[in-house]
């Protein structure tokens, strides 16, 4: 199987779920990302991203217990996968290695 | 407090979404809901809510796409069906054109229909109430009053326990106010008198004051939010204003103890401003308490018992004698009309400022309705059913690659539903800006039209019923294609069924479009009969002001002709034509003839003036020599003479009794239409009588603002009660042809649709054949066809269809239009150019638009089509 790559915004939210480790679901994913981004997120592409994500192997779920918020909906947590660390891993080295390449002269 | 996300949105996501990504999205959603509605307003919190649901109806999320084959080629579809959208620019744009055309007329005719025949019907006790109206007998013709002596509503309530509630109303009438000072006036032309009872008939919609005491005090008033408005700005809605005073007439001061909503449009019952009809009995004493003659009131009751109707119709008979005089009682008879049927019943007549909307013209629109939506679907069916054969290769392979039936017929109703799709949304936006602009261009009658949930359900109805229509033909053809033939390119496109079905709704389309023109002509015809027949007198530039003081006339008169835009003057209780509803009723006599022989006539009051400044001809005598106070002259019309059976010279210095009293005869005027033209000429006296000399006509020079503001600064200097008003007596005229001038700008409207539509399938059509014949028209070109001989070839065929269809047409339309024009007396004589004239214009509508194709067709380099095999 070829290697899955992962969008801007997909990488957003994966990083999101790694940082909030075992407590993000939706809600909590997408007041980090307005928080961080400082712009609104719409919820249902947050959802699209963590299906995106999921079914390439970057995260993988569990469903909370009933409560009596949510209209008595469980909450889904994400939790990040090996693969998925192994591919921020990844990213991150790919960028700063390009970024170490910027000739310092460029910008005096 | 506990906040609940709104249902439907809620109710929509649970629908569509898919039970195992319930839990996340709804949760997600709802709390997040919890949380926006704690910083910001609920209002916005649910539309956010809402947003957040819309986004969230994706494929991934769709309840009947989880497994994944479907959703695959669910993809694959939509993706194909785009693609073919997107290529066939032409075809998609004239199919989802004629789509939207045809929905969206069918969908704004529906509303209008349902608007019109839901008039009054949401007052509380609407299935129960009754307007009492009153049928005169005369020697010679019954009359139809909505009105009833005033007094009948007290005696009804005295004398008859089984009605629940009576109410009785007076108007409404023009009345004009002032308040504060006497600076700010305004005027009204619906002051409605009613009594305590009418709230409780009736749903005012109460913005201010209380309903049950509103009405008890005789000198109350309760004005409209608009009138308040008027008044207040923007205190308007402000319970300061109750108690505060308004003068009727600049004499009795009024209390504001109320304030309702404006009359909603579809009423009958139109107010500005309610007045307690208690003030209207002590101000008019003589006819609040008289039960001969006919006056303005209206008597409502409230008739729980829906089968006691024809019983207490019965007892009515018997007992109005009690209150009605011998002569009266036998003339006079009272019935019961149901509130929900006043709309829609024309023969009494509407009340003032309201209209009627006869069934037989709702019906009519439903059917020209229901037809424009068949073209549109027979366009729809040919477009689709023609591209289908086109795609006969496709389907091959489709079919050798293992596609079945059901999944070849799903293909076909994805793409369809991707056009009826498109043509729903452009469709329903289109309707509402058209609603807008026909509640603006209809503001006289308050049209209140408006797009409502419901109507959307229509329309989906409508889109699914196209879907299933346009899907089942060519999948049946679909289905009977043989892989291997046509892969062999063996299929023979349209085979002879396929044709005949085509042929035969292109035959329905074209006796459909050329019904309706010979339709548009007919009634255009008949339109400009109303409006330069002859009348009988002359109305050009000529305007009616109010003159509310007698005394002031001949003032007014000499300031008047001063001015060199004017040139002649006249006074008179109304122009030779009654307009508005208003007429003066009498009945006629010899003198000594018992009362109750007199036959119905219209009384009319003009000065001296009055023959000349409207071009009426005496045709024996003279005019009056004076006006005065005691009439005793008359100047009768040719058809009164004909009921007594005189003839002009003889009635000349003969005596004539009518209600009012009795005079010699001076003079005959030639008949002229003193009814508008779809009512006979009636009998007509014309009295030398200084009371109800209530209107100035004025002939103008030249029409123009200026002139008319140096006229309303003379009108200001003789009189000083009540407001400069004036009206054209052309127009006042032109709105008694509201109705036929409504039916004739639709029938042309809506031919110009069924055309269009037919334009656009014939067109779609052409295009479909040329592309498939291009190899014949090729070969026919090599063995020496001209370019006029193929062009021939192609329109061959359809003028043919167009011959047939108007042999259908024909008689259809000779049968609806003559039973048309029987509603009027006066009517133009149908003549066979108006149908030939239908057929030729459908003929040169389809060889123009079918033109653009044959001749690029016929002009092609027969090289380029016979190259490729």
């Amino acid at each position: 199987m070829t290697q899955h790559s992962l969008g801007e915004f997909e990488e957003l939210v994966l990083l999101m779920v790694a940082a909030l480790h075992d407590e993000a679901y939706g809600v909590v994913i997408l007041e980090g990302l307005e928080e961080k981004l400082k712009k609104k997120v719409n919820i249902s592409a947050v959802h699209v991203a963590l299906k995106r994500i999921e079914d390439k192997g970057f995260v993988k779920s569990r469903m909370g217990g009933i409560t009596e918020d949510r209209g008595g909906r469980r909450k889904k947590f994400y939790v990040i996968t090996a693969l998925g660390k192994r591919m921020l891993d990844a990213q991150y080295d790919l960028r700063n290695s390009i970024y170490k390449q910027i000739p310092k002269i460029s910008f005096g | 407090m506990k906040v609940h996300p709104p249902k439907r949105s809620l109710q929509f996501l649970r629908w569509f979404c898919r039970e195992d990504y319930l839990d996340e999205i709804e949760g997600d959603l709802v709390e997040l809901f919890e949380k926006r509605s704690e910083t910001i307003s609920l209002h916005k919190a649910k539309w956010r809510f809402f947003c957040d649901v819309i986004t969230s109806f994706k494929l991934r999320n769709l309840k009947v796409l989880k497994s994944t084959s479907n959703l695959i080629m669910f993809q694959h579809h939509l993706k194909i069906g785009s693609r073919q959208l997107l290529k066939n620019k032409v075809y998609s744009a004239i199919n989802i054109l004629g789509l939207t055309i045809g929905i969206t007329c069918c969908l704004v005719i529906f509303i209008f229909i349902k608007y019109e025949s839901g008039f009054d019907n949401f007052h509380p006790k609407a299935k129960e109430t009754y307007r009492v109206v009153q049928h005169t007998k005369f020697p010679d013709q019954t009359l139809y009053w909505n009105t009833t002596a005033y007094p009948l509503a007290e005696a009804l309530r005295n004398d008859f326990s089984e009605f629940e509630l009576i109410t009785q109303t007076a108007g409404p009438v023009n009345r004009f106010f002032s308040f504060e000072n006497n600076d700010n006036r305004f005027e009204s032309n619906y002051v409605l008198f009613v009594d305590p009872y009418y709230p409780k008939v009736f749903n005012l919609n109460w913005v201010l004051g209380d309903p049950n005491t509103a009405l008890q005090h005789t000198n109350s008033i309760i004005i409209t939010e608009q009138i308040a408005r008027k008044c207040f700005g923007d205190q308007a809605n402000d319970a300061s204003i109750l108690g505060k005073t308004i003068m009727l007439n600049g004499k009795d001061p009024l209390q504001i103890t109320g304030v309702v909503k404006n009359a909603p449009g579809n009423s009958n019952l139109r107010y500005e401003i309610l007045v307690p009809y208690e003030f209207f009995r002590q101000n008019n004493p003589y006819p609040s308490a008289n039960w001969s003659g006919n006056y303005q009131g209206t008597t409502f009751v409230v008739l729980p018992d829906q089968l006691a109707k024809q019983d207490i119709e019965t007892r009515v008979a018997n007992w109005k004698k009690k209150y009605l005089n011998a002569e009266d009682d036998q003339r006079i008879s009272y019935l019961l009309q149901p509130l929900e049927e006043i709309h829609t019943e024309t023969m009494y007549g509407s009340s003032p400022g309201g209209y009627t909307m006869s069934k037989r013209i709702l019906q009519a629109l439903a059917f020209v309705g229901i037809f424009i939506l068949l073209i549109a679907i027979a366009n729809f069916i040919n477009l689709v059913t023609a591209k289908s054969t086109a795609r006969a290769k496709e389907v091959g392979v489709r079919k050798i690659i293992g596609s079945t039936w059901s999944n070849l017929v799903r293909q076909f109703i994805l793409e369809n539903t991707l056009l009826v799709f498109i043509t729903i949304i452009v469709s329903l936006g289109i309707t509402y800006g058209l609603l807008n602009q026909l509640n603006f261009f209809l503001h006289t009658i308050h049209l209140q039209l408006a797009l409502q949930w419901s109507d959307v359900g229509l329309v989906l109805l409508l889109g699914l019923i196209t879907i299933l229509l346009g899907t089942l033909y060519p999948a049946l053809i679909l289905a009977s294609f043989k892989p291997l033939q046509i892969m062999r390119n063996n299929l023979s496109i349209g085979t002879d069924s396929g044709f005949t079905i085509r042929k035969s709704l292109t035959v329905f389309q074209f006796s459909m479009m050329q019904l309706f023109i010979i339709g548009a002509i007919i009634v255009g015809m008949q339109m400009h009969f109303f409006k330069n027949g002859e009348l009988g007198f002359s109305t050009d530039a000529v305007i009616s002001v109010r003159v509310p003081q007698f005394d002031k006339l001949n003032e007014f008169k000499n300031t008047l002709l001063q001015n060199k835009d004017v040139i002649k003057v006249s006074f008179g209780s109304g122009p030779p034509m009654a307009v508005n509803g208003f007429a003066l009723g009498t009945l006629f006599r010899l003198p000594g003839q018992p009362g109750e022989e007199g036959m119905e006539a219209e009384m009319k009051i003009g000065d001296l003036n009055y023959l000349e400044f409207y071009n009426l001809k005496l045709i024996s005598g003279k005019n009056f020599s004076e006006n005065k106070f005691e009439f005793d002259e008359f100047i009768v019309n040719e058809r009164l003479l004909k009921s007594l059976g005189w003839t002009a010279e003889e009635a000349i210095g003969k005596r004539l009794a009518i209600n009012e009293g009795e005079a010699t005869i001076v003079g005959v005027v030639r008949d002229f239409h003193n009814n508008s033209l779809q009512h006979e000429i009636t009998p007509c006296v014309l009295l030398n009588w200084n009371h109800f000399q209530n209107l100035a006509f004025v002939h103008l020079a030249n029409v123009k603002p200026e002139v008319l503001q140096s006229i309303e600064q003379m009108w200001k200097q003789s009189f000083t009660t009540s407001i400069f008003q004036y009206e054209f007596v052309d127009d006042s005229i032109a709105k008694e042809y509201f109705v036929e001038t409504l039916s004739f700008k639709g029938f042309t409207v809506f031919s110009i649709i069924v055309a269009l539509i037919g334009c656009l399938g014939l067109f779609g059509l052409m295009t479909f054949i040329t592309s498939r014949k291009t190899k014949e028209v090729g070969i026919r070109k090599i063995l020496g066809a001209s370019a006029a001989e193929i062009i021939l070839f192609f329109s061959k065929e359809f003028m043919l269809l167009i011959l047939i269809a108007f042999v259908i047409a024909t008689p259809v339309a000779f049968v609806l239009m003559r039973l048309w024009l029987e509603g009027f007396t006066y009517k133009i004589e149908l003549a066979a150019w108006m149908f030939f004239s239908g057929g030729i214009i459908t003929l040169v509508v389809a060889l123009i638009t079918s033109g653009f194709q044959t001749v690029k067709a016929a002009g092609a380099n027969p090289v380029n089509s016979l190259r490729s095999e």
